[in-house]
């Protein structure tokens, strides 16, 4: 039998609050992305922002799909009986299973929009590559775990590929945040490939953790640069017949 | 210069204050809001290399 979740029975509950919070911190890079897409109209920003939505509601997708694996919900458990009373138990399975399919899928996708953006044009035969190879993973890992973390583990480790090229032309303190906190992202899918061991299930999520606090610490200081004050205060100058008068504020 | 003046006082974004010394141009609240989120724009792009 195929177990629908990996989670030892003690870290039930911790691994929803940190889907949460990941979830919180991705939407919130994607509400970022979307506001500055209407500033100045660059698709490569509108589509990093979809990058970070799409892992966004992978999260929602798999804690909507665990709460009522995890939790006694009254709607969820009549719907379960009600199901069950009509002999359609195999529905129920569908439920997860569906859930966790666009857990995978939307993440896989997510991550490889996030990694594909300053790149050349590809043809729309590479796209559909790409696609069918991100749905392959995502459901052959309904049966064998491993793939949908070797697959992610593999799309991460070329994002923070491509970012140490840009922080080796920008050199930007930034830049260098962002490949630690997709460092520790590649390192939870490492470790979630060893995950059957619960002790490392844990580490896993803690390392996740880790991880989305960085970009939340990324996210501040994106933040806090705008409302850094010139030194000069609101005064943009004086418009006077005079043009060689210098500013005296 | 006086074309991105006028588009930005159209905007509200600035206002001209006639003064002792001749006009005197500011920000307004609403300018200063876009300068906030066109330097964390600016933030965000670099950091992504974009």
């Amino acid at each position: 039998m195929v177990r629908i979740v990996l989670t030892p029975e003690w870290f039930i509950g911790k691994d929803v609050m940190i889907e949460l919070f990941s979830f919180l911190v991705l939407i919130a890079f994607f509400i970022l992305a979307y506001r500055y897409y209407k500033i100045n109209n660059r698709r490569r920003i509108f589509y990093l922002g979809v990058g970070f939505g799409l892992v966004a509601l992978a999260q929602l997708a798999t804690i909507l799909t665990k709460l009522p694996l995890y939790y006694d919900f009254k709607p969820v458990s009549q719907i379960g009986k009600a199901i069950i009373t009509s002999n359609l138990i195999t529905s129920l399975d569908f439920f997860y299973y569906t859930g966790f399919f666009f857990y995978r899928f939307l993440t896989l996708l997510g991550f490889y929009m996030i990694y594909r953006l300053p790149r050349d044009r590809k043809s729309v035969g590479d796209y559909m590559v790409v696609l069918y190879f991100i749905l392959i993973s995502s459901l052959l890992s309904r049966e064998i775990f491993y793939i949908f973390h070797l697959t992610a583990l593999f799309i991460l480790i070329l994002i923070v590929e491509k970012y140490a090229l840009v922080y080796k032309e920008n050199r930007f303190f930034n830049t260098k945040v962002l490949i630690v906190s997709f460092s520790l992202l590649a390192l939870s899918q490492l470790i979630f490939v060893l995950s059957n061991i619960d002790i490392l299930f844990a580490l896993a999520n803690t390392i996740e953790l880790i991880s989305y606090s960085v970009f939340l610490a990324l996210i501040i200081r994106i933040w806090k640069h705008g409302k850094k004050k010139k030194s000069y205060g609101d005064h943009i100058g004086y418009l006077s017949d005079s043009a060689g008068k210098k500013r005296t504020h | 210069m006086k074309l991105y003046l006028d588009e930005l006082i159209s905007k509200g974004l600035i206002k001209k204050e006639n003064v002792k010394k001749g006009v005197m141009i500011t920000i307004t609240p609403n300018g200063r809001d876009f300068l906030f989120k066109y330097n964390q724009m600016r933030e965000f792009e670099k950091t992504f290399g974009l």
